[in-house]
């Protein structure tokens, strides 16, 4: 920082330099996670382990706190974050949105490799680490997504997966202001994408903490036709929880094995001439 | 795209194939590509019809969904002692609100996606049968998509679909358990079928 600053100036542009960035982007960046964005397998940060109910109720010992934060997400999504990303929609035409998408999802891109690498995926990470050559230069600084056009494939991996391959894979549940559904070690996963991810690095701290509004408004927009998802359900809370531990569970392990957690008829008694389908509709 | 608008998807995908093939990848295989053509080619005329679209994915859905395991599985220890017919009441009544509430969002699927089965994996002595597929999208990372299939009277029938790890009936399982603790059953299908009782997921 310049030594001949104010302490007015200082402080103002020490708020600007990191404050009302990482807020931005965190605001921005975990209303996905809380509104469905998971679907599309981006930006949502879930895991562990628990495969039954009463496992993932045992995780939840803040439950009271989660509730009171999901409550505040709730009410901010409706009252900012929702009607933003609308008008951003509404506005601006879809190819430019898709530009911005891209843009973020290239700037992000280094951090999957990095993240493929440390989790031993290495022809992953090579593929990763050639999208974003590929997408950096003749995608113009990633504005178009020519890796995909060219059947280089797309992969996700973040540091809370990362960390569950390391060990910690249980983790307490915990909702995040605005970002909504997560964990200790998913959170914390959340503070160092933070600070190395070149969305921040490069985006906010060189271009402003507009990038990081900017980041957020595309994030929550891309929500905005999951955003049925969780409406009417009997608990809005125990939805996203469960939806949580689900989804994350099977990032962070390969389930593609493994028989969910059923009561199956047979093991409640149910005769097996009362389990035969019947002729249909 | 909407989870339960997957679910779906996903739930009529599986039921498109006209005489259903040994085994269970090549079930998922062929009717994915069915149902993704079909939509592409009926869409303006699903559109402008919503009762034409609710005809189709039921047509599809009853040549290999099961409609009872699966609705059992949904109330898991609920549908204990509860005679056939009423499951299959509330089968039906939990598909149609669901299709009536999320069938359109199936025509904003994308279709130039690629269905690609991973693995499959007999579980419980080969009683049940895990297909793991992978929606493979133009733009973004590839979707997991699995399959739970079981095999009634010699033919492969699913009964769950996983998308992203997140289970059918497991997510409305956890929603139904929270209803039933204050309604009874027949609340609940009524409930669904007037449109009060609405399932998000």
């Amino acid at each position: 920082m310049d030594p001949s600053m104010s302490a007015a100036e200082v402080r103002v542009s020490w708020h600007r330099e990191r404050v009302l960035p990482v807020a931005i982007c965190a605001l921005v960046v975990l209303l996905s996670a809380c509104s469905g964005r998971a679907l599309r397998g981006e930006g949502a940060e879930l895991a562990n382990g628990p495969t039954t109910a009463e496992e993932r109720a045992a995780l939840d010992p803040w439950e009271p706190s989660n509730r009171r934060m999901h409550e505040f997400n709730r009410r901010l999504d409706r009252r900012v974050m929702k009607p933003v990303a609308r008008g951003y929609v509404k506005v601006v035409p879809r190819p430019v949105r898709q530009g911005v998408t891209n843009l973020f999802d290239n700037l992000q891109e280094p951090i999957v490799a990095l993240n493929l690498l440390v989790q031993g995926h290495g022809q992953k990470a090579t593929e990763s680490g050639f999208r974003f050559l590929l997408n950096s230069t003749v995608g113009l600084a990633g504005i178009f997504d020519v890796a995909s056009a060219g059947k280089v494939p797309e992969y996700r991996a973040d540091f809370g997966q990362t960390f569950a391959l390391w060990g910690w894979q249980r983790s307490r549940y915990l909702v995040l202001p605005v970002f909504g559904p997560s964990s200790v070690r998913d959170g914390f996963a959340r503070v160092v994408n933070s600070q190395v991810s070149p969305i921040n690095t490069v985006g906010t701290r060189k271009l402003g903490p507009g990038a990081g509004v900017l980041y957020g408004i595309t994030s929550r927009a891309a929500a905005l036709p999951n955003e049925a998802f969780a409406e009417n359900a009997a608990d809005e809370y125990l939805l996203l929880r469960d939806v949580y531990f689900q989804r994350r569970g099977c990032q962070i392990r390969d389930c593609s094995q493994e028989v969910p957690d059923y009561e199956l008829p047979d093991e409640l008694g149910v005769p097996a001439s009362d389990i035969t389908p019947d002729d249909g509709p | 795209m909407r989870l339960p608008a997957l679910f779906l998807c996903a739930l009529i995908g599986l039921g498109t194939v006209q005489a259903a093939p040994e085994r269970p990848r090549d079930m998922v295989e062929q009717s994915a590509e069915v149902v993704l053509t079909t939509l592409v080619k009926r869409r303006a005329e699903f559109r402008a019809d919503a009762g034409k679209l609710e005809a189709f994915m039921l047509e599809q859905l009853e040549q290999t969904f099961d409609h009872q395991y699966s609705a059992r599985l949904v109330l898991g220890r609920h549908s204990r002692g509860v005679n056939a017919e009423t499951i299959d009441a509330f089968a039906h009544a939990l598909l149609a609100n669901l299709m009536r509430r999320y069938g359109k969002a199936m025509l904003d699927f994308d279709p130039n996606v690629d269905v690609k089965v991973l693995s499959e994996t007999p579980l419980r002595d080969g009683k049940l049968m895990r297909v793991a597929t992978e929606l493979a999208r133009a733009d973004g990372a590839p979707v997991p998509v699995d399959y739970m299939v079981r095999q009634v009277d010699g033919s492969w029938k699913i009964f769950d679909v996983l998308v992203e790890g997140v289970s059918y009936v497991q997510t409305y399982r956890n929603q139904f358990e929270e209803q039933l603790r204050n309604q009874t059953l027949d609340q609940v299908i009524a409930g669904l079928r007037n449109g009060s009782v609405n399932v998000g997921g």
